[in-house]
């Protein structure tokens, strides 16, 4: 590919005209002015957190490494999020719930009879089930505990 | 005598002259005090480059306006950047690049609502020599007059795409090296080249009636 200038010679001398536009006089005299002004204008808003962020974003537009670098944290951030909702998910199902975890137990022990009668049984599920219900099941309204008194209301 | 659009010598030879890069002790004496909070160095800073950078945003958009508020906040941005400037290249390339980046973005929002709104020529143009003979001897439209010419220059430069026209402007307007342009583009001089050929082929297709 030839870019030779003989080639746009004549384009070329006609692009010099645009070097021949100008701003109006005295543009370049205020120009900086105006940009200092600017910023201690937008540096007396910002505050805390505002500039923090502003300026975080700021190195993540003008700096690919960085843009780079967050991008993959919070991806991490994602996948690691997702593995430990998937862990903690099965972990109260296994543990937390006492009912269960006899369950489990009595089928890593080998005796499958016992926990298949259990688990045939509406009766014996149930409390499994609702087992802090069942505990106690009055413990959870218990008006001395919520420190609530009682009002009567006139009858109408 | 230096044109304050292109921050070059006007007139002369048809090859664009080359610009001196400023990456001296000096100006990072001065980056290194703006980084610190002195506005006066920051304000020194500017005004070594707004001409430049005002220019090839100008030239992108021909329009006054769009180019006085992208120049501006260029500068605030880089300022607001500067503690992420770490001197792997001059603070002129980095300028020249964040005002270039904000410049495409906003031409990629602007798009089929763009806005011609040229500056004035100098008293120089009508005296440079590549410029009368443009519009005396060999044109065939003989009685176009140089604001003409220049909205009709205009209106092909935006025909281009961003890119395209941005290569075109710092190469044949602002005189900047493939190399220089390169660095600003954050591609390779090969894709430089190649844009500037097929850029430099549009603009010559559509003012082929001005260039015979």
């Amino acid at each position: 590919m030839s870019t030779a200038p003989e080639e746009f010679e004549k384009l070329q001398q006609l692009l010099k005209l645009k070097r021949h536009e100008q701003p109006p006089p005295g543009y370049f005299n205020n120009f900086p002015t105006l940009v200092i002004n600017r910023l201690e204008r937008a540096a007396e808003q910002q505050s805390g957190l505002q500039a923090w962020f502003s300026r975080a974003v700021g190195i993540l537009e003008t700096n690919p490494v960085a843009a780079g670098l967050f991008g993959m944290s919070v991806c991490g951030l994602l996948i690691s999020g997702i593995a430990y909702s998937q862990s903690s998910g099965s972990g109260p199902t296994l543990s937390g719930n006492s009912g269960l975890a006899i369950d489990v137990a009595d089928v890593s022990s080998g005796s499958m009879q016992p926990q298949v009668t259990r688990a045939a049984s509406v009766d014996s599920l149930a409390p499994t089930a609702n087992a802090m219900f069942a505990t106690n099941p009055a413990s959870l309204f218990d008006i001395r505990l919520s420190g609530a008194e009682l009002t009567s209301y006139p009858a109408k | 005598m230096i044109d304050p659009v292109s921050g070059k010598a006007a007139g002369g030879s048809n090859e664009p002259p080359q610009q001196a890069v400023p990456k001296n002790t000096e100006e990072m004496e001065l980056v290194k005090r703006a980084r610190q909070g002195d506005m006066a160095a920051y304000d020194d800073l500017v005004r070594r480059y707004q001409e430049r950078i005002y220019a090839t945003i100008y030239h992108m958009t021909s329009n006054h306006e769009d180019a006085n508020d992208l120049a501006q906040e260029a500068f605030i941005k880089a300022y607001q950047a500067l503690k992420s400037f770490k001197g792997g290249s001059s603070f002129y390339t980095w300028v020249y690049r964040i005002a270039v980046n904000k410049t495409i973005n906003f031409l990629k929002q602007r798009k089929n609502r763009a806005q011609i709104s040229l500056n004035d020529l100098d008293f120089n143009a009508e005296h440079d020599p590549d410029l009368v003979a443009l519009i005396s001897d060999k044109t065939p439209r003989r009685d176009i007059n140089l604001s003409e010419l220049q909205e009709k220059l205009n209106a092909a430069m935006q025909k281009l795409s961003e890119h395209h026209r941005l290569v075109v402007t710092l190469h044949d307007v602002q005189g900047l090296s493939h190399e220089e342009i390169a660095a600003i583009m954050d591609c390779n001089i090969g894709t430089v080249r190649s844009r500037l050929f097929y850029a430099r082929q549009q603009l010559q297709a559509y003012l082929s009636d001005y260039l015979k």
